[in-house]
């Protein structure tokens, strides 16, 4: 009898499993292989990934705009963005938009919601940051984006928001950033956050100099409007970086089989080997535009074979009449598309840090903001100390990866910072020019975003009234203008293609997305 | 004579695959690994599709079952449809989803007439006729999403196998020319060159043929036998990609003439294009100094228009051999695709761009480095023992 209940009961126990084991066979809405939902730490290291990335990648397209660079080698047309123009039924000029909506979008959500169930104030405030830096980020570059209704996987289509309504959410995501970031109360633990923060290792106080380094440049992009606030910007700035081991960099390891983690600036990821420095470039550090030499020209531009530095000329397909060693080398340092696998230079090494925001960077910032507000006094010495940084700066990434490079000696720096021609004396020498083609030099190559709206602030070509010239010196939109502009030059880069024009178009004409030349349309911000 | 009658109605359900409910993290490999979103956003709504469909029919026969014909009529209406990966704005936070909503119809006639006209001792003949019409219908997509494609089949230019509400399942969607109300050409007043698209529009071309016949023949003359496929296909669009891209790289025969000045016909894209008096365009083009006038041509004028073939498909003939050598032994000779009319330009109206693993309504008639069918012979001796 005993064991005959056994049997049952065995039988029956069997039964249940079995049930239960089929159960979780046929559940086919849980994967088994992949979680639904990890530690709010676990999302941090691709979101800061791509905010350093991604404007590398439109740097390729917003470099040419700006005339940092241009495709020459191998070059027998001149592209579209070399005109000013853009590529028709392509995601080109879009990276960004991918990365704040999706590398970012819910995955930021969802960090900063458990962030803030834990009390994990120093992530939640580095979230924040994210999201206000990203909403920037892409409406200087698109103008009207969508900020309200973002990242709602249940809408299919998407009403803009007024650049002026997303700086206003930017100013809130960065005052909720610095108020997190300060918080040194619940569970804010540098070593939780260092796990995966591959920029400031988990430190909360330079995450907090950061959002004040961001809100120093959000600031500063009002310049056209009565609204600008040098004051602000300028107590914004003595709160941020305070020297350049503040700088936000990343480091690329070179691991993956696939690159993803290879500078994309890399000869190995080969995304820039057939661009070349411009003439413009060349003629703001060789003494053209003045007087001095400077030296960090022969460590971040690359010379010809004979080894003298030129510029293309962007208005001629590939290197027009330049003889063959007067070509200038790619930025590795090698002719045509040389340098793999050898020593390279600047950051276009294959293990070269990509910098995110520098404190030279953040000193320009300052200099133009107290140079406005008539204190010229304070803008010398923020664009002497922005001017000596990046020195420094430029030698630190020939060092990243060992690179064959010369350092700039202390000598040669002091000879530099003593030329009057670039850092005057006295407060009163102190221009405009002087402060924004150096920070264009200091942008150049990495700085694309900022760098771009710099020059669309000053309309490209706007006068210096205290030289008579132009701030940005010699620059000329190209002779030959892309057909679809009518004649006007870039301000924007429309919405990325595949998400915008064919899937949200009829939101998209509302703000005349649909129109030929709506890249040639002013963004709100640098109006009056 | 006898005859039947057939009808049936069903309805069947089809789910989604696995896991498309709920969005999953993926370990990423960018610096520092950690996790993140894949491409595909949840969806907590997506329901099992159904499909409604219902047939009717007949089966005739008469003079002993010497002819028969058979005809069948059927209707399909997918509910509800699963539209996998489809693209929606990035404002999503995702760039794919799984989504219900798209609906489609189908319906069609098929007929066979068999018959036995000769029926001896020494000598027969059989015959079967085929005939296949089909036509698919897109009626309404997801969130009234404004076209669905399977991006395998965007394999060259930019044609591809897309379809909106209204369409033929079967109709291609590209950045084709730009037309006026009248129909006319538009052009650009700079260039004189045709203006494109630059999203991807319905041109009216619909790759579902008009109907299909497939004809078999078998005859028996004493100890021989000969058998024979032919394949017809009327209506049809076919995109020759391949044809294409040698033009836009001058290796066309096409373009031989790229020194003869022309004017493209169409009406400037002037503001005046939609008025009653649109200006004709009378700018001179010469291809070999305007060399955008094949580099930026539209993939428009290599989609040809209802292509229509006569196949042999295959042939046989065969000799019985005598029962003293072997029970049942033979030896034929079989030739496959022996020729092949048809008012196609490239090499054969035939080819599918991908292979019938893309879903949906395939690359069949999208023609890039395709090659036609090769003919082939057969010689066999066949032997039991």
């Amino acid at each position: 009898m005993t064991t005959k209940r056994h049997l049952t009961s065995a039988v029956l126990a069997g039964l249940l499993t079995l049930a239960n084991g089929c159960k979780d066979f046929l559940d086919v809405n849980t994967n088994p292989n992949a979680p639904e939902s990890v530690s709010a730490n676990l999302y941090l290291s691709p979101m800061e990934h791509w905010m350093v990335t991604a404007p590398q990648y439109d740097g390729r397209f917003i470099g040419r705009y700006t005339q940092e660079w241009i495709p020459a080698n191998g070059v027998t047309i001149l592209g579209t963005w070399d005109r000013m123009g853009y590529d028709a039924v392509s995601d080109n000029g879009a990276e960004q938009w991918r990365d704040v909506y999706w590398s970012l979008g819910q995955n930021l959500v969802d960090m900063i919601n458990k962030a803030e169930k834990e009390s994990r104030w120093d992530v939640a405030g580095v979230g924040y940051f994210m999201k206000a830096w990203g909403w920037m980020v892409l409406t200087d570059m698109h103008g009207e984006i969508i900020v309200k209704e973002a990242v709602d996987p249940t809408r299919s289509t998407f009403d803009y928001d007024s650049q002026e309504y997303v700086y206003s959410e930017v100013t809130r995501l960065i005052g909720l950033a610095i108020t997190d970031l300060q918080k040194t109360d619940g569970a804010v633990d540098a070593t939780y956050l260092g796990a995966t923060d591959k920029i400031y290792g988990g430190d909360r106080t330079k995450w907090l100099k950061l959002a004040y380094g961001l809100q120093a440049i959000a600031l500063n992009h009002f310049s056209n409007k009565a609204a600008y606030a040098p004051a602000a910007i300028i107590a914004a700035v003595d709160k941020s970086l305070a020297s350049n081991a503040d700088d936000a960099l990343l480091a690329y390891l070179g691991t993956d089989p696939i690159m993803a983690d290879w500078n994309f600036w890399g000869r190995s990821r080969n995304n820039i080997t057939n661009y070349r420095q411009t003439r413009f470039v060349v003629n703001l550090m060789d003494g053209t535009d003045f007087g001095a030499v400077d030296p960090r020209m022969s460590r971040m531009l690359a010379p010809a074979p004979d080894g003298v530095y030129r510029g293309v000329d962007i208005n001629v397909a590939g290197f027009g009449a330049l003889a063959a060693d007067q070509q200038p080398n790619n930025f590795f340092g090698y002719a045509g598309a040389g340098g793999l696998n050898q020593p390279s230079r600047y950051f276009f090494d294959d293990k070269s840090k990509i910098p995110f925001m520098t404190y030279a960077q953040l000193q320009f910032v300052k200099a133009e903001a107290a140079f406005r507000s008539g204190d010229k006094a304070t803008a010398l010495t923020a664009y002497r100390n922005a001017v000596s940084a990046h020195i420094d700066f430029v030698n630190a990434r020939n060092l990243d990866n060992n690179q064959a490079v010369t350092q700039i000696s202390g000598t040669e720096k002091s000879a530099f910072l003593a030329d009057t021609r670039v850092v005057p004396t006295s407060a009163s020498a102190l221009t405009l020019t002087q402060i924004m083609t150096q920070k264009y030099i200091a942008q150049w190559g990495w700085g694309h975003n900022e760098l771009w709206m710099d020059m669309r602030r000053y309309h490209y070509t706007d006068i210096d009234p205290a030289t008579g010239n132009q701030i940005y010196p010699g620059f000329a939109p190209p002779t030959n203008l892309f057909p679809d502009n009518a004649g006007k030059i870039a301000q924007r880069i429309r919405p990325r293609y595949n998400s915008e024009y064919v899937w949200n178009l009829a939101a998209l004409k509302t703000i005349g997305g649909d129109l030929l030349d709506f890249h040639t349309k002013p963004v709100w911000i640098i109006q009056p | 004579m006898t005859g039947k009658l057939r009808a049936a109605w069903a309805e069947v359900g089809r789910d989604a695959p696995p896991y498309s409910y709920r969005t999953t993290l993926e370990s990423k490999t960018t610096t520092g690994g950690g996790y993140g979103y894949g491409f595909t956003g949840p969806n907590p709504l997506l329901k099992p599709e159904f499909a409604k469909s219902y047939e009717f029919g007949t089966e005739l026969s008469r003079l002993d079952n010497r002819l028969g014909l058979d005809v069948t009529v059927y209707h399909k209406q997918t509910q509800n449809q699963i539209v996998q990966n489809l693209r929606e704005s990035y404002g999503t936070g995702f760039i794919l989803f799984n989504l219900n909503g798209a609906s489609t119809e189908n319906k069609g006639l098929e007929m066979s007439l068999r018959g036995t006209p000769v029926l001896r001792s020494h000598f027969s003949w059989d015959f079967l006729a085929n005939f296949a019409a089909a036509r698919g219908k897109t009626v309404s997509l997801p969130n009234a999403l404004p076209e669905s494609y399977v991006s395998d089949t965007w394999l060259y230019g930019n044609v591809r196998n897309g379809t909106s509400p209204g369409l033929s399942t079967m109709s291609l969607t590209g950045l084709f020319y730009l037309k006026n109300n009248k129909g006319q050409l538009l052009i650009d007043p700079t260039t004189g060159l045709p203006l494109r698209s630059q999203t991807f529009i319905d041109g009216g071309y619909d790759r579902q043929p008009k109907f299909n016949v497939g004809l078999t023949n078998d005859v028996t003359f004493n100890k021989f036998s000969l058998s024979f496929l032919f394949d017809i296909r009327k209506g049809g669009d076919v995109f020759n990609a391949t044809e294409h891209y040698l033009a836009i790289r001058g290796l066309s025969t096409t373009t031989v003439d790229r020194n003869t000045p022309r004017i493209i016909t169409g009406v400037l894209r002037d503001g005046k294009e939609n008025t009653a008096t649109p200006t004709p365009n009378t700018i001179v083009v010469v291809p070999a100094a305007q060399t955008a006038y094949y580099t930026g041509m539209s993939e428009e004028p290599f989609i040809e228009k209802n292509i229509n073939w006569l196949r042999l498909r295959d042939v046989t003939l065969r000799y019985q051999l005598p029962t003293h050598l072997t029970r049942n032994g033979s030896l034929f000779v079989t030739g496959n695709d022996l020729f092949l009319w048809t008012n196609y330009v490239g090499l054969d109206p035939i080819a599918n761009g991908n292979d019938a693993a893309v879903g949906g309504s395939s690359g069949v008639g999208i023609d890039y480095g395709n090659f036609p069918i090769p003919r082939s012979f057969t010689f066999g001796l066949s032997w039991a023992f």
